[in-house]
């Protein structure tokens, strides 16, 4: 259990979902990834499938087609996750929420942990709030693994039997 | 009113789109605007090298508008955005969207209207 | 033997490894073969036609340019285009030779990132990675000359925001030829790398009566064979600057990517011509009054004619903005390259348009 922990922040998985951004952001997430900047010196790694990730990255608005979308890549991500909002639609929907067909920021779907403003955010911000992301994926793995103990342990004092099956769970 | 453009009625509109097929036109976009008094005025753009042509239209919102589709299939697109946004009446487009391309059932409905009831309006800044 | 065929409907997309952006694409397939495609849009559809009527002329350079943030430049240069003409106003020569050498280091980024995109599609990492290496090099140049990266804000309604001094025109030239020393290494690899070739060629042929009838636009309809250009109207500096268009005649992916390298070199000698033909001067003026009437603007963007209707009315909001983007137009030439492929091939397809969503549903 304790390898994992320390695992987890050495490699987290990212997911990139361009919700209804202008592509400014976008290019500038994949921007991040390149050699110049290299997230993967964070042991980042871009996947496509939500199922492995660890961090949704979040760019654009959300309007009323994509939130279904959005809200699908965010329940099948497996938990703890971490989500990313870059760029000013996405912290607040910018310059679009005056439109008709923008919902407003990412937040009005999603719990949003990292926020990036910028309109484009530099890559070195996006670097930053990946950073970030993993510093709190480890921190809510940890949370997540003290309440497991304390589950377990109450299990325990119910039954004190039936050791070896509570910790199983 | 634009340059190279030609004024027509509802009636001419595909015999006037065949014969620039026939002199080799091709279709660019089509442009709608409101008028702001319950008519529409339409635009079919059409370009040989690099020459614009265009055909103006007025029309109201119930006017039948007969789709361009059999001779420029491209057209599907602009139409069924035509249709969805402004609620305009085209039939028959070769791929018809139902006017759910862009929107979905919860969005606004025909938001590009004059009077769409659509605020967008400068917010007031809390004192 | 029994035939095991059958028909089965995929949708692809929203979300996919390959699409930098959400659209998604109905396939019908028998077996593996596609037999016919059906686009689904709307992932991205905000509304900004509108929003640039409740805006002023002013602000809407910054509501246009936030169509899209790989062409931001070339939206707001379309947009300013369309109401200096409605204004009557004439723009600086110095104005317009800034915009050039923006509007083309633009399209040099944009198909940098476009053939390191395509490269990943065929799962070519390292040269997407090498591809994305050299664009950063036009990335800073951006950045020093307007201070931002992909959003620039350079043009306002009569000229630009800013001037480019002697000493960065001289850096941007020597830069621009690094830039085509480095772009020999990648060409290799694109045009002679047996994989590479065994993935594009022939793959999502589109013939020269097709790509015309279906409107295709930009580098599709060029690589079809039809030698059509907006830049040889002469918008901004191009008429005084030597320059031609790039064509191939194959129209498949592989012609897409060679005709887009030839930009590339043309992009590249375009900027190095107007950086040494520039003349001294202003850099903007004042609109010469309000906008009236009615206008159609167009030029060429990376990804083909973009074109913009503008009806105004006398005051100082726009009546109507309406933009026909690019890949608005190569959508249908798409759906007719897609039939009889494999699936696998897909994604080489769908990126060869060089697709850009946020511009069709603005």
């Amino acid at each position: 259990m304790k390898l994992i922990q320390k695992a987890a922040g050495k490699s987290p998985w990212i997911i990139h979902y361009d919700c209804n951004s202008c592509n400014g952001c976008d290019i500038e997430i994949l921007a991040s990834l390149t050699p110049i900047y290299d997230a993967e010196r964070f042991g980042v790694v871009n996947v496509g499938n939500p199922k492995h990730a660890d961090i949704l990255i979040v760019s654009g608005s959300v309007n009323y087609r994509s939130r279904r979308v959005l809200e699908n890549i965010w329940r099948e991500m497996p938990g703890p996750k971490v989500v990313i909002a870059v760029g000013a639609c996405a912290c607040t929907g910018g310059i679009f929420s005056d439109c008709y067909n923008i919902i407003g920021g990412v937040d009005k779907v999603l719990p949003v942990d990292i926020y990036v403003p910028g309109c484009a955010p530099k890559p070195e911000a996006i670097l930053d709030a990946v950073v970030r992301a993993t510093e709190k994926l480890v921190h809510k793995r940890e949370e997540l693994a003290a309440r497991q103990a304390e589950h377990v342990a109450k299990l325990r004092a119910k039954d004190p039997k039936g050791g070896r099956n509570a910790e199983k769970q | 009113m634009l340059k190279n453009s030609k004024d027509i009625t509802i009636d001419e509109l595909i015999s006037c789109v065949s014969n620039l097929k026939y002199r080799g036109f091709r279709f660019v976009t089509a442009s709608c605007a409101d008028n702001r008094d319950g008519t529409f005025s339409l635009y079919y753009h059409f370009d040989k090298q690099l020459e614009l042509e265009n055909i103006a239209l007025t029309v109201s919102r119930d006017t039948a508008i007969p789709c361009i589709t059999t001779l420029y299939l491209c057209a599907f697109l602009v139409e069924n955005e035509m249709k969805e946004l402004f609620g305009l009446t085209i039939e028959n487009i070769a791929i018809d969207y139902e006017g759910r391309m862009f929107l979905t059932e919860d969005a606004p409905r025909e938001p590009m209207t004059y009077g769409a009831n659509i605020l967008i309006e400068r917010k007031e800044e809390e004192s | 033997m029994e035939d095991n065929s059958f028909n089965s409907l995929i949708p692809f997309g929203p979300q996919h490894p390959v699409l930098p952006e959400p659209i998604q694409i109905k396939l019908v397939l028998e077996d593996e073969k596609i037999i016919s495609a059906e686009p689904a849009i709307g992932y991205v559809h905000r509304g900004l036609e509108k929003l640039a009527e409740k805006k002023d002329i002013h602000q809407s350079i910054y509501v246009v340019e936030r169509i899209c943030g790989i062409c931001s430049f070339m939206h707001a240069l379309c947009y300013c285009q369309g109401l200096e003409e409605l204004t009557g106003t004439e723009v600086p020569p110095r104005a317009r030779y800034l915009r050039t050498i923006w509007g083309e280091l633009h399209r040099t980024h944009s198909h940098l990132l476009w053939l390191g995109l395509m490269a990943d599609s065929y799962g070519f990492e390292s040269l997407f990675y090498q591809c994305w290496r050299i664009r950063e090099k036009v990335l800073d140049i951006m950045e020093a000359t307007a201070g931002s990266r992909v959003i620039i804000s350079a043009n306002i309604l009569g000229g630009v925001r800013r001037d480019i001094g002697p000493d960065m025109l001289g850096h941007i030239q020597k830069t621009a030829k690094e830039i085509a020393d480095s772009l020999r290494d990648i060409e290799k690899v694109f045009l002679n790398d047996y994989t590479v070739c065994h993935r594009t060629q022939g793959i999502g042929i589109l013939t020269k009566e097709e790509a015309y009838e279906l409107g295709a636009v930009g580098p599709v309809l060029r690589a079809s064979g039809v030698p059509q250009d907006v830049r040889s109207l002469g918008y901004a500096a191009y008429g005084e600057l030597d320059f031609e268009p790039a064509t191939e005649t194959a129209g498949d992916s592989y012609a897409r990517t060679k005709v887009r390298l030839k930009e590339l070199r043309n992009a590249l000698s375009l900027i190095i011509q107007a950086a040494e033909k520039i003349p001294e001067g202003e850099i903007s003026v004042k609109l010469a009054r309000k906008p009236e009437g009615e206008t159609v603007s167009r030029l060429e963007q990376p990804r083909g004619e973009c074109l913009y209707y503008i009806k105004a009315n006398g005051t100082d909001v726009l009546s109507r903005v309406r933009v026909r983007t690019p890949t608005f137009a190569n959508i249908p030439a798409l759906l007719k390259m897609l039939p009889g492929h494999q699936l696998s091939a897909l994604p080489v397809i769908l990126l060869s348009i060089d697709p850009c969503i946020s511009c069709t549903e603005r």
